[in-house]
């Protein structure tokens, strides 16, 4: 009954897209709101007609911010935020939601690893990114489960402008955690074709913090040297890919493994130890309790263009996810000590596949279709439970049209339908605790979203949309029931909980300006708002009564409650004297759970940043360069959840400089040398969003970077 | 405070939301857990192994909401390594833990109790001492000392005195 209403709503879609078939769309004007301007180019064009706020971030970006990880490098994009797993890793949040309520791509394909806890980072390879797409609001109609806040697409592909052989070597260097890493790729490319081989090698010790003692649990610890013991790190990754372009067929297709190993602070993993903060002086030292995960992934993405009948394509993708946390066992009362150091193992893989076919009228009206079906299959292992085991099988179809009402106005709209099967194992426990029946789930949610962009002005661009988005509750939601040494709770799953849905509304407005000849070169602003209402938010709800077991802490439990959100980012910069760029940025969200009154944990605070850049073709003996300073101010966030500590503001300094060293007067650069001061007055300060904040540790010190990068061009 | 007011609501402004009243002001929301004020046992107090009086116990709990449940935890400082596993051949570690509903609805309350009577053969030196508060709306706080348990003839002479006087105490009193 509900499918056949479902499929009378996507004829009548499909219907109305082939009604409004209008004259040729000639809005060929591509005011893009990136720093880095991409003319023409068909995927600013699509940004540009994309009815959600969209940033992007091309590789020469993520290279001049490059910092200790990916979500590091791109953090001062309006609206998105790193989650700070200790240095090194870091987790993505848009607009205050992270982890399974946003969706990471790699060509296409959804990543795994992000439903896992604040304890772990996004498993990717910052030097193999070629370019970072940032989708604004809900995205359930093209990714399906979890894009409630948004979606960040990464392409690690590229085809180059000419055939040939190129590639870089580049190493790089930290000062604070003695960081030292090196990544160097080749790539081929001929007739249609290319191979590319990629090789990142990275290494760092505990990292500095300015101060020489915190308090934790009314404890005055030491911070001996100012090093925050066991949170050195190690992170080694290869990639290969190749692609094929023959006529109407393009494919392309990529294996990597990305292998992460990093201790965590003594505190992580149950109440800190005196002893285990002694400076032993081995700052590189991996120590126990320490974390290490391995991703392989391998993607194929296939096109075929069917001429005047639109274009094909399926992308098909499988990721084997080891994670493993080792920590020296608990006893927690049941006698005898487990064997072994292994808490935790998970083997999770994931087979992956999406499907869509795009048609284009000649009016420039688009359809597009397709499917998408993910299988999953979890594996445990270690002394602890954390989660059971399970398989899961996920399948949505989606129909979403495109008009063009008359030259400057497009319209878009539509519709999906997504259910899922998930059958989790049972899981005996031991004397009692810990044990998880056999439970078989079937859950299913729709979306939508109607939306459209508008341009009354090549200068302006006015967008509006509406969404509703979901996600499916994971296997932690339904079936955990043990306890998370890392936040110190015991935490119960809810195998009663439905679909979490939410409603949003955005709203943006982009101008842009450029002016020949005058002082100010061009003028960029935007701003985006959002709101956005879930009748079903799933969170971890302290009962306030205590788990039997020791150290085990509060009973928290899975639950649905009414949660609302809006907030907003708004930016701005001006070109002037021909090499000047002065850019700032804000951003805020507010989140409540509206039953309770709480507000919602792990929201940002208010926050800004400032920058004042150079670019000049030619500085002195230099080509290409650029300095600039910045500036990142953050606002105290008092408005926090219950057992989540407030956050004082704080205000940092960055500089940075890059150079271009060309071969002799006027020939292309041989070298690109990249120096950046973060935090430059050591400023000690608390990131609200950060796993080490709940032992109120201040974040990372001064740090240098230098990066230098060589080419190899024949 | 004020200018974090006065940023919050240009930020507002800059976002032209309509609910500005609603995100500038502080939500009066109780989110800190209940106050513990430990006066006994102290950071590196000891007590005689095979002590039928156990840990001396006295702390008072404070909650503007009203406090829920308490919980007392002692449990072996070393327990956490395999070298303690293999010389603890001939003595167990000893540990208490008990959680106590007695302050549901409460502002205010002052706790005096005894921990159980601590092995003769208990595993001797530092034990994690720990108590744990919540009040009604999960608001948690958890204050930690280690205290030792050392051999019947190092334990001073005070210490067995201070318990004798507590035996005609009751087990716990109402504070306030």
């Amino acid at each position: 009954m509900r499918m056949k209403r479902l499929l009378f709503a996507l004829y009548a879609l499909t219907a109305a897209a082939a009604a409004f078939a209008q004259p040729p769309d000639s809005a060929a004007h591509t005011y893009d709101l990136d720093e880095v301007t991409v003319t023409g180019s068909a995927a600013a064009a699509r940004r540009q007609l994309q009815p959600l706020s969209t940033l992007h971030a091309p590789k020469d970006y993520v290279m001049e911010n490059r910092s200790n990880s990916l979500m590091n490098s791109i953090e001062k994009l309006p609206g998105v935020s790193a989650f700070q797993v200790g240095q090194g890793f870091s987790k993505p949040v848009i607009r205050g939601l992270g982890f399974n309520r946003l969706v990471v791509t790699e060509n296409g394909i959804k990543q795994q690893e992000q439903q896992w806890g604040t304890d772990h980072g996004l498993e990717l390879d910052q030097h193999g990114v070629e370019q970072v797409e940032v989708l604004k609001g809900p995205a359930s109609l093209q990714h399906g489960s979890e894009a409630i806040a948004g979606v960040i697409a990464i392409t690690s592909h590229a085809w180059r402008d000419s055939d040939g052989l190129t590639g870089a070597v580049l190493l790089n260097g930290g000062s604070n955690n003695r960081l030292l890493g090196g990544s160097g790729n080749v790539h081929y490319q001929k007739n249609g074709k290319f191979v590319e081989a990629r090789a990142t090698y990275q290494s760092f010790e505990s990292y500095s913090i300015p101060a020489d003692s915190f308090t934790y649990l009314t404890y005055i610890y030491p911070v001996h040297n100012r090093r925050l013991k066991n949170t050195a790190g190690r992170e080694a990754d290869a990639l290969l890919q190749a692609g094929l372009r023959t006529g109407d067929y393009e494919a392309s297709m990529l294996v990597s493994n990305v292998h992460e190993k990093t201790g965590f602070f003594a505190g992580a993993s149950g109440l800190p130890f005196l002893i285990n903060m002694d400076d032993n002086g081995r700052y590189r030292d991996i120590g126990l309790p320490y974390h290490s995960a391995n991703h392989l992934k391998a993607i194929l993405n296939q096109n075929l263009s069917l001429s005047n009948r639109g274009k094909l394509t399926l992308d098909l993708g499988y990721q084997h996810n080891l994670r493993q946390e080792y920590s020296p066992p608990h006893t927690h009362g049941f006698g005898a000590v487990p064997e072994g150091n292994l808490e935790v193992e998970m083997r999770l893989q994931t087979a992956s596949m999406n499907a869509a076919w795009e048609g284009r009228s000649p009016a420039g009206s688009t359809l597009r279709a397709g499917i998408n079906a993910e299988y999953q299959r979890n594996r445990v292992g270690g002394y602890m439970f954390l989660l059971p085991e399970f398989e899961q099988l996920t399948a949505g179809a989606f129909a979403v049209g495109r008009i063009s009402i008359y030259e400057a106005l497009t319209a878009t709209a539509g519709l999906r339908y997504d259910g899922g099967a998930m059958h989790v194992h049972p899981y005996e426990g031991r004397e009692g605790y810990f044990a998880v029946p056999e439970l078989q789930k079937r859950d299913g949610s729709a979306s939508f979203m109607a939306g459209m962009a508008y341009q009354p002005h090549p200068a302006w661009d006015l967008k509006a949309n509406v969404g509703k988005s979901f996600r499916l509750p994971g296997v932690s939601e339904y079936a955990s029931n043990g306890i998370s040494h890392t936040m110190m709770r015991y935490e119960q799953g809810d195998s009663a909980l439905r679909a979490e849905a939410s409603y949003q509304l955005d709203l943006h407005a982009g101008f842009k300006r450029r002016w020949s000849d005058a002082f100010v070169g061009s003028l960029t602003a935007a701003v985006s708002l959002f709101g956005s209402y879930s009748p079903s938010f799933i969170f971890l709800n302290p009962t306030g009564d205590f788990s039997p077991l020791p150290e085990a802490g509060q009973t928290y439990r899975y639950v649905q409650s009414k949660a609302s959100r809006f907030g907003g980012e708004a930016e701005a910069a001006v070109d002037f004297a021909r090499i000047f760029r002065l850019a700032a940025a804000a951003e805020y969200v507010h989140a409540t759970d509206v039953e309770s009154g709480f507000p919602i944990a792990f929201t940002p605070p208010l926050s800004v940043v400032g920058e004042l850049s150079v670019r000049r073709g030619k500085l002195l003996l230099f080509a290409d360069s650029r300095v600039a300073l910045a500036c990142r101010y953050a606002a105290p966030q008092r408005r926090v959840a219950r057992n989540e500590l407030a956050t004082p503001g704080y205000s940092l300094l960055d500089a940075s400089i890059t150079l271009g060293i060309p071969a002799r007067k006027g020939s292309r650069c041989v070298a690109t040398l990249a120096l950046q001061v973060q935090n430059i007055f050591d400023v000690k300060h608390y990131k609200h969003l950060s796993f080490y904040r709940r032992l109120n540790l201040p974040e990372i010190g001064r740090n240098f970077l230098l990066s230098v990068q060589i080419p190899i061009n024949t | 405070m004020r200018t974090v007011k006065k940023i919050c609501c240009y930020a507002h402004l800059l976002a032209g939301m309509a609910f500005v009243a609603a995100a500038c002001s502080n939500d009066d929301k109780d989110t800190t857990g209940p106050v513990i004020t430990l006066e006994e046992p102290v950071d590196g107090d000891t007590v005689a192994a095979g002590s039928k009086h156990g840990v001396h116990i006295e702390f008072d709990l404070a909650d503007e909401s009203g406090l829920n449940t308490f919980k007392i935890d002692i449990h072996s400082g070393a327990g956490h390594s395999h070298e303690s596993q293999a010389k603890a051949a001939e003595t167990s570690d000893w540990s208490f833990l008990k959680t106590y509903d007695e302050a549901k609805g409460l502002k205010n309350h002052h706790v005096h109790v005894h921990s159980d009577s601590i092995w003769a053969n208990a595993t001797l030196g530092d034990y994690h001492f720990g108590i744990s508060a919540t009040d009604v709306h999960g608001n948690e706080s958890t204050v930690w000392r280690t205290i030792k348990v050392v051999d019947p003839s190092e334990a001073g002479e005070e210490h067995e005195h201070s318990h004798d006087d507590d035996d005609d105490e009751d087990h716990a009193h109402e504070g306030e």
